[in-house]
């Protein structure tokens, strides 16, 4: 199996770089987009300039226009920056706005992209706090994206009015305040990571994991629904990091708990996963797998995790590799085949346990890959994903019932 | 059915579930802008061609030398 496990490991890397290097070779045009004509659109009857000056900007009588990401580059959201064309009249209030281009996931930001909630900004003043959560309304679903999309909106209107308009700006620093969800799932994570440490040493303890189990399923899952998935990686090689303290709280986490625990994420945050085990308790009787059949079909996570990365990687777009049920279900979003996988793979974990987890999940599966051996897990019979003893350190989503506690006195937890 | 088939079966549903997912995720703007367009030459065809008596070929032929 390690040995197995290290060719997976190859094989995967190849597949990235093969893919990273088709994507930059033959998919690597930014499209070309008429501003003008969004102006047109934006301001009916105005006739613009062409773009130019400092910070760059359109003219019209009474009104200026300027694309955010001219004046505010480095603001990214979840995918790289919102470009967004904003038109002001000469008092520094916003009477137009268009998002002309962004990557974020399609799945999070639908909502953010329609006339109807790009509304909330008209009308505001570079005076206003222009701040998700206090004058404008945040969409749960898409929490680094409109925070993004409010942050280079405000920034770059407050630079145009100031420098181009000469308006006086009063507000002071603002758009501090709303970005705390980083800090309740940076919170929430160190405390089952802590948790986890303590169940290494104590079995007592072991009753944290489900409490983690079900918060996990409400901060990251409910609250947040943004779960870690392979489309924040996707994006991280395609685009750069994003600069959300979100983003940032959910990668930097994982990176560092998957190199000191392995699958922790699967077994105490993932809101997915929780929701797989918590259905796995019915008192059902689960199908009788033999153990030749079972192994087998854990290994199909892999391709389908390459054919993920080749996806997303080759065609640059990173929604091209999501076939993740997590994304879908929190997001409230998908297609009716990611529909249908996510009641599927829901429905079979009444009969086999974590049944997504084991048998197809791609960040199970990368995790899995990556996790340092560690021979004091050797599973037992409340293996929650029905580990067969000594098993192999992929598989093991760090639970820790079976942890063997040899250094002191060679007894087992649970 | 015993359970090990019944495992079977739901995987393979499950994978290709997942085959179609990415074709859609892949192809699935092409085949709608396809549609899109199927659709709007239909409909050009039912409400113009077909009451000048031409059949969608040869209305494509003349509409395109109109
Ligand atoms: S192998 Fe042990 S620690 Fe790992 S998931 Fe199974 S019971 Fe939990």
């Amino acid at each position: 199996m390690t040995r197995d496990i290290r060719n997976i490991r190859t094989a995967i890397l190849s597949v990235a770089l093969s893919a990273v290097a088709v994507g930059l070779l033959f998919n690597n045009q930014t499209p070309v987009i008429d501003e003008q004509a969004i102006l047109r659109e934006l301001a009916p009857g105005a006739s613009f300039t062409q773009k130019g000056g400092t910070p760059p900007h359109y003219l019209s009588e009474g009104l200026v226009a300027f694309n955010t990401h001219d004046i505010s580059p480095s603001v990214r959201g979840y995918a790289g920056p919102i470009k967004t064309l904003v038109v002001m009249d000469r008092q520094g209030r916003i009477t137009g706005l268009r998002i002309i281009d962004h990557r974020e996931t399609k799945n999070y930001v639908h909502y953010m992209e329609t006339p109807e909630y790009l509304s909330r900004f008209i009308g505001r003043s570079v005076n206003d706090p222009l701040e998700i959560g206090s004058d404008i309304d945040g969409i749960s679903r898409a929490t680094i994206s409109v925070q993004a999309l409010a942050r280079s909106v405000r920034e770059s209107s407050v630079k145009a009015a100031s420098d181009l308009l000469g308006v006086r700006v009063l507000r002071a620093e603002a758009g501090r305040a709303s970005e705390h969800a980083w800090i309740i799932y940076t919170a929430y994570f160190s405390a089952a990571f802590f948790c986890y440490f303590m169940t290494r040493h104590n079995p007592r303890f072991l009753y944290t994991r489900d409490v983690s189990l079900v918060l996990g399923l409400i901060i990251p899952g409910i609250y947040l629904s943004t779960p870690f998935s392979m489309l924040q990686l996707f994006n991280m090689v395609l685009f750069g990091p994003s600069n959300s303290y979100l983003w940032l709280a959910l990668v930097i986490s994982t990176a560092i708990s998957v190199l000191l625990a392995g699958r922790f994420y699967c077994g105490w945050i993932c809101p997915f996963g929780a929701l797989s085990e918590l259905l796995g308790r019915l008192p059902v009787r689960k199908w009788n797998i033999s153990s030749g059949s079972d192994g087998d079909w854990r290994r199909l996570k892999y391709p389908a995790l390459g054919i993920s990365i080749a996806a997303a990687l080759a065609g640059r777009r990173p929604e091209s590799g999501n076939y993740e049920t997590y994304v879908t279900l929190f997001s409230l979003s998908g297609s009716y085949l990611s529909w249908g996988l996510v009641g599927l793979t829901l429905i079979a974990n009444v009969r086999v346990r974590r049944f997504w987890c084991r048998y197809l999940c791609p960040v199970a599966a990368l995790t899995g890959l990556l996790s340092r051996s560690d021979n004091r897990y050797v599973s037992n019979s409340q293996c929650p994903m029905d580990n067969r003893p000594g098993p192999h350190i992929s598989e093991c989503i760090r639970c820790n019932r079976c942890f063997v506690r040899t250094e002191r006195t060679g007894e087992q937890n649970g | 059915m015993g359970d090990e088939k019944k495992f079977r079966a739901l995987l393979v549903s499950a994978a290709l579930l997942i085959a179609c997912i990415f074709s859609y995720n892949i192809f699935g703007e092409y085949l709608r802008a396809d549609i899109f367009e199927y659709i709007k030459r239909r409909a050009y065809y039912e409400n113009v061609l077909k009451n000048k008596g031409l059949d969608l070929r040869e209305g494509m032929h003349w509409r395109k030398k109109q």
